[in-house]
């Protein structure tokens, strides 16, 4: 029987195939006994929901596979995509270490796989395993490295051309598959959510693609985008 | 506590003489500072640089740290204040990778450094402290998310 949305469903974190390669996941017998334990697994379509930015800490979501993105709002209103969270990312875990409401929100960005711990469990999991404690410490390590990229980026670039070719670089470093035409991207977001990314508007960001693509540095079929230029992508950028 | 001055400027004091630091609780307090090395740090003066590699953690107790960052045209700008209470190089230690940013003290500060070997090593010995790394990497996130807000606030 097909799983729903397509998804390989891992019920039993003992029998994860790709746990070691994950940063939190990756630990002894034992935790990760006590991690089933207390987990729930739940399969989410694109655009759920997970938390919302202010609301009282549930518990943390350990993405499993799937994609997430974590924005935030400015005191005008306006959302700020923070972060696009992989899988093997833990999130929420901020919020429900300090008991203060979440930071961020927090929805799929394709079908996705969860695994929920209610907060007192996660907090009791942490009080047992030295382990989950460390590799906890790490995440947040990872994450707090990638805000300050972020800080870096939206604190310094001169130019929203500069942010774009940015993100554009980083995605094709982190996700490109190279071919003889140029890096390709599979890109899930809309115009308004790479706007959201780099802080501009959509109408912005529609017109610099359009740009990039006029200048023959990128090439956009559908959700595919080709980078062709990667060298004056890197030219425009100086963060 | 040991002492170094950096400055004549600086006058470093004992943790009872400054108060606790705000987001640290008494026990962790007390498990740091029977290592820390007290040292006192001018306004403008250098705490490490981006890129280097982290020599340890510094605690600081007084005064204002500013975290820089820079293009790679060599424009610098500070993005991010840390304060008393806060502990600068606390990601790098735990993850192993280098410094994202400068830090340069804003105002005359006092700061407590532990080697990176030490400071793991108590760890080690007083599991208790992850706790308190779990929350001050937490708070250092939100911080993180504050400035990205203000940036967008401000940029657009």
């Amino acid at each position: 029987m097909p799983s729903p949305y397509n998804l390989e469903v891992q019920y039993n974190c003992n029998e994860c195939s790709v746990r070691a390669e994950r940063l939190f996941c990756n630990m002894g017998e034992p935790a990760v006994r006590a991690l089933d334990g207390v987990k729930f697994t739940s399969l989410y379509p694109k655009g759920s929901l997970l938390f919302v930015e202010g609301e009282d800490p549930r518990g943390v979501f350990i993405l499993c596979s799937g994609r997430a993105k974590l924005t935030t709002s400015s005191t005008e209103g306006k959302t700020l995509i923070v972060k696009i969270a992989e899988p093997g990312e833990v999130l929420g875990a901020s919020a429900t270490i300090l008991g203060r409401p979440y930071e961020v929100s927090a929805e799929t960005i394709e079908p996705s796989q969860l695994n929920f711990i209610k907060r007192d469990d996660f907090l009791k999991f942490l009080n047992s395993h030295l382990e989950a404690c460390m590799h906890t410490a790490q995440q947040l390590s990872e994450k707090y490295h990638a805000a300050q990229r972020e800080i870096r980026s939206l604190g310094l670039a001169q130019t929203t051309a500069e942010k774009l070719a940015r993100l554009l670089l980083d995605w094709c470093v982190n996700d490109g598959e190279t071919t003889v035409k140029g890096t390709r991207l599979k890109v899930l977001l809309t115009h308004e959510e790479i706007a959201q990314m780099i802080g501009t508007t959509r109408e912005t960001v529609t017109r610099l693609l359009s740009d990039f693509k006029r200048k023959k540095i990128i090439d956009v079929k559908g959700s595919t985008l080709l980078v062709m230029g990667r060298d004056e992508l890197e030219a425009m950028v100086s963060v | 506590m040991q002492t170094s001055t950096r400055s004549g400027n600086v006058t470093v004091e004992s943790h009872s003489e400054t108060g606790s630091p705000s987001l640290l609780s008494e026990t962790v307090i007390r498990a740091l500072s029977k290592l820390e090395k007290a040292e006192g740090w001018p306004t403008g003066s250098i705490l490490f640089r981006e890129g280097e590699q982290a020599r340890g953690v510094y605690i600081i107790h007084s005064g204002e740290i500013d975290q820089l960052f820079s293009a790679r045209n060599g424009h610098t700008k500070p993005l991010l204040v840390a304060s008393a209470g806060q502990i600068l190089g606390l990601s790098c230690v735990v993850s192993g990778k280098p410094h994202n940013c400068s830090a340069t003290a804003r105002t005359p500060s006092v700061t407590g450094f532990i080697d990176k070997d030490r400071f793991t090593g108590l760890l080690q010995d007083q599991p208790e402290l992850w706790w308190s790394i779990l929350q001050l990497l937490s708070t250092d996130i939100n911080s993180c998310y504050d400035c990205m807000r203000s940036l967008t606030h401000n940029g657009r």
